[in-house]
């Protein structure tokens, strides 16, 4: 794995201060605040007179999930970098390494990097974990989801990076396009897309036995969806790549993402 | 695999068509096979019909809506041997408003080829429309399934059981309302459980031994009696049956043999109109306990002895042979015999509003709580801090760079171990919690003792919360409040290894509870002599429990008693100036405090227990006139078991016993019992018989 410059690269980055920290760490503190709004105002016995139980988890999984998204689309865009981070067209043009292996170290770069996100706000989850039910199972599934979700995310990014990251206005509004495009009408037409459905009905009181939840297709169509839609966006950015590096594609043309496609 | 492959190549060139061919028609053939086989294998409704299910409900197959009524499910296996779960669905709530619920009872069945088993249930069947649903399942497969069409065996009035091989006692049959019903169910399939009774005003035995019955089944009667109910044992001339250990415990006497009676002495007895012509034989008793209601001459006739709350009657003659069986005078004799009390009315008809359940204060008062939102900002503070100084510090120092890997990981483990501690399930238990409010009212002349249970079970995460338990068998059923409300759950009831009840509802926060009953082993023998002198309290503590922070209450008057060991025998006067604290009616419930090492809130439950009693006794006040209370803590007997063991249990049980205050120096010095009945001839007091029988069923049992 660390044969990979990539990974390494990641690695080094986030024993390291930067830009790139201090900015999730404005996302923890949404986060933390999150958790301190939703922590239950009453006690049990209300709890159990109401028959409500308090939704701390999935309002802290909720939020950790949408600032991971937009920390990986932001990251993908290159919005933010880990310190000695390079950039992704720096690799595939100033490197002799391939376009698949550049792509094999960045999408396990990102995964590293999405694990040490989860891990800072793992004393978050712990807090709001037994309070809501306290059910392994169903939190290994939303944390699974928010990954591949990242994972998307950061691939979306990259993908706006390399075909309009040099107009900076029109990428920073894409980026952010995209989460709202995501999370509002998309997930609301299709609820099985939707993160925020998802969260709900692995960790709400709808579910009947959480534990029982790994059984309910929803959750299988969710992250297979999260991972098509990544496979897709993997390819098109391999191709991206691929392109750029043979020289085929202007590095400012904007119609390059719809070749790649195409082709 | 050599030979077989040179054997293929040596086929030629037409070998390949020609076994094409064959494998065709052999295709073809085998087709028809499975089309002929299809009807051949049994669909798996078809292979359930080797399993029979026959029902009776309720005594001879009649039973009073709206009461617990004993069911009696047989099976038959007529395949294989089976191994799965007997479970009768019963439909309760109001039929009227569609507020239905669902009770399941369900019981491990084992079943060889060829072979056959009777299990009871106790149901309460509520209403008519619904039928009983019967089912035998072996996982999730249903092997057989039955519909018992209730409708067919419905009787609007209080069943009087007879247990003989020939007596008749038809005339006691009355249709009116609050009237008699007669039945002569066989004793093999007598209750189980005391509770079975329910719809039974009284029980008449004549001319067979209740050796018959299980042990259980005895049992059930002892505690039916004990808690209120009547037994009416006829003499004959076969009184032999009458000295057998389970009767003669229970019977105010013991037959020593037949005596002569003329006619016109059991005519001054009875009545003129009993028509004697020649000498009758009655059964001779030696000393007896209780008072004989009816006497010819020195002769007792009836004789009647109070076990509990409940009595138990002696007729010396046989009722069903002459000249009683003749007499029309029989079916008066009977009622004033057995002075029935007037059917009680069903709770849920009851026009007072139920009161709240005392497991909400419990809670309350046992439950750990979430940790406060201070402790939540501190500590995310804390964390949010620490990660920004480390951010801070790692910009800086540059050169240390393990100090800077130490702090991109430090905190976050720190914390994330700490969130676990102080905010995890060492802290804040995870997973199901049992509830259980209890109410012990010991009867008098009695080892036995009512308890009344509020149980609940919840979970802070979602799933099935079966709670296995121990220490009583009560009828268990959604509470009176659940009802009137219409939101009663559907639950399952199961006996096994364990018994269990399981909701249905899996959410998490949710309380789930249930109201129960039982009489209990609970022997607490008090005597209350209200003296000139003042008060004196013998108290024999044989419940094998301690009672903590005992109080008795007698006319106005309250006196702190403190903790009673199990096992210790105390007797104590009280002077009223110098130990009393003077009370009112009401105000000697603020007397209690909560048990040791408990918060105050925990007297909410108490409240509620009395409250409710305090309703119950309207009529005659609580503890009532001539009556002393004495009332404590004790250890709850429901307790989780099996595989809830670990369940956290939140419990109180409060003892209630309600005693006659002897005026005087009456038996004084004696553990007396609560109750003496006014005018007994004998010593009222329960024999070391009945203690013995009592003390070996539940031994056995």
């Amino acid at each position: 794995m660390r044969s990979n410059p990539l990974v390494t690269e990641v690695l080094v980055g986030i024993t390291r201060a930067g830009k790139a920290l201090l900015d999730y760490l404005g996302l923890l503190v949404l986060q933390a605040v999150v958790l301190f709004l939703w922590w239950p105002k009453v006690g049990v016995a209300e709890m159990l007179e109401s028959q409500h139980g308090p939704h701390t988890l999935a309002a802290v999984v909720m939020a950790v999930g949408v600032t991971m998204a937009y920390f990986s689309l932001r990251a993908g865009a290159e919005e933010v970098m880990l310190p000695g981070q390079h950039g992704l067209r720096d690799w595939a043009l100033a490197t002799p390494l391939g376009p698949g292996r550049v792509l094999r170290g960045y999408l396990l770069g990102q995964l590293i990097h999405s694990l040490y996100l989860l891990a800072l706000s793992s004393p978050l989850l712990l807090m709001a974990f037994t309070v809501s039910g306290g059910e392994w199972i169903a939190l290994a599934w939303c944390l699974a989801a928010v990954l591949i979700q990242a994972m998307f995310y950061r691939l979306c990014g990259a993908i706006t990076h390399l075909t309009i990251g040099q107009h900076r206005g029109e990428s920073y509004f894409a980026v952010r396009a995209i989460l709202l495009l995501m999370y509002v009408p998309v997930g609301w037409l299709v609820p099985l897309t939707s993160p925020i459905a998802f969260t709900s009905r692995a960790l709400g009181e709808s579910t009947a036995a959480q534990s029982e939840f790994a059984s309910v297709p929803g959750a299988w169509v969710f992250l297979a969806v999260y991972a098509g839609m990544s496979v897709l966006a993997a390819i098109v950015l391999h191709r991206l790549l691929a392109r750029a590096r043979r020289g085929m594609a202007g590095p400012n043309d904007g119609a390059a993402f719809g070749k790649a496609v195409a082709s | 695999m050599v030979a077989n492959g040179d054997m293929v190549t040596g086929q030629g060139r037409g070998a390949p068509h020609r076994a094409r061919g064959l494998q065709s028609r052999l295709q073809r053939l085998a087709d028809v096979f499975l089309l002929l086989a299809l009807p051949c294998v049994p669909p798996p409704t078809m292979a359930a019909s080797t399993v029979d299910i026959a029902a009776v409900v309720g005594f001879t197959d009649t039973y009073q809506p709206g009461r617990w009524t004993p069911l009696n499910v047989t099976v038959t296996n007529h395949g294989g041997d089976v191994a799965g779960e007997l479970e009768v669905q019963v439909t309760g709530g109001d039929e009227l408003r569609n507020r239905l619920f669902l009770t399941f009872n369900r019981r491990k069945l084992e079943l060889h080829r060829d072979s056959r088993k009777t299990l009871q249930f106790t149901v309460f069947l509520q209403g008519l429309s619904h039928p009983l649903v019967i089912r035998v399942r072996s996982g999730e497969r249903v092997l057989a399934r039955a519909e018992i069409d209730l409708r067919t065996r419905v009787a609007a009035e209080r069943l009087v059981l007879v247990l003989s091989r020939d007596a008749d006692l038809d005339y006691l049959n009355d249709g009116a309302a609050n009237g008699l019903r007669v039945l002569y169910p066989h004793p093999e399939l007598l209750p189980v459980h005391w509770r079975g009774y329910d719809a039974v005003a009284a029980i008449v035995v004549h001319g067979i031994s209740l050796e018959r019955l299980s042990g259980s089944q005895f049992d059930a009667l002892h505690k039916w009696i004990a808690q209120g109910g009547i037994l009416a044992v006829s003499g004959g001339p076969d009184y032999a049956l009458l000295r057998s250990p389970r009767l003669s415990a229970l019977l105010p006497g013991v037959p020593l043999g037949m005596t002569r009676m003329d006619g016109s002495v059991l005519q001054r007895a009875f009545s003129a109109s009993l028509d004697v012509s020649r000498p009758v034989h009655v059964n001779r008793l030696g000393t007896f306990r209780g008072r004989a209601r009816l006497r010819a001459g020195t002769v007792p006739l009836i004789v009647e002895h109070a076990l509990g709350l409940g009595r138990v009657l002696y007729l010396t003659f046989d009722v069903a042979g002459y000249p009683f069986d003749r007499w029309n005078g029989m079916r008066e004799l009977w009622l004033d015999s057995l002075r029935l009390p007037p059917a009680p009315k069903l709770s849920l008809s009851a026009p007072e509003p139920v009161l709240a359940s005392p497991l909400m204060p419990l809670i309350r008062a046992q439950t750990a709580n979430f940790a406060s939102h201070a402790t939540v900002f501190y500590f995310l503070a804390l964390y949010l801090g620490l990660l920004l100084a480390g951010y801070g510090l790692s910009a800086r120092q540059t050169r240390r760079r393990w100090l800077a890997s130490l702090w991109s990981w430090a905190p976050m483990v720190l914390f994330a171990a700490a969130a676990w501690l102080l905010f995890g399930p060492t802290v804040f238990p995870r997973g199901a919690n049992a509830v259980a409010a209890a109410l012990i009212e010991p009867f008098p002349d009695s080892i036995y003792a009512r308890l009344a249970l509020d149980v609940g079970v919840y979970s802070n995460r979602s799933g099935a919360l079966r709670l296995e338990y121990r220490g009583a068998e009560p009828v268990l059923y959604p509470t009176r409040q659940a009802q009137r409300d219409g939101n009663a759950e559907n639950w399952v009831f199961g006996e096994g290894p364990q018994r269990f009840l399981e909701p249905l509802d899996r959410r998490r926060y949710v309380l789930h509870q249930l109201e129960g009953e039982d009489v209990i082993t609970f022997n607490l023998n008090a005597s209350v002599h209200d003296e000139a002198a003042g008060l004196r309290l013998v108290l024999d503590n044989a419940s094998g429990r301690t009672l903590k922070d005992l109080w008795l209450v007698f006319d106005g008057y309250a006196y702190e008693l403190g903790s009673i060991e199990a096992g210790a025998r105390v007797e104590r006067g009280f002077v009223r100036r110098t130990h009393g604290l003077e009370v009112g009616e009401a105000p000697w419930k603020r007397l209690l405090k909560p048990p040791p090492g408990r918060p105050v809130q925990t007297m909410e439950p108490t409240r509620i227990l009395l409250e409710r009693k305090l309703r119950e006794m309207r009529e005659s006040g609580y503890p009532g006139r001539g009556h002393a209370l004495l009332i404590g803590y004790t250890e709850n007997p429901f307790r989780p078991a099996g595989a809830s063991a670990g369940w956290p249990l939140q419990e109180q049980a409060l003892i209630a016993f309600r005693v006659a205050a002897l005026p005087g120096n009456a038996a004084a010095g004696k553990a007396g019992k609560g109750l003496l009945e006014p005018g007994n001839v004998d010593s009222d007091r329960q024999s070391p018989g009945v203690r013995d029988a009592a003390a070996g069923a539940n031994r056995r049992r």
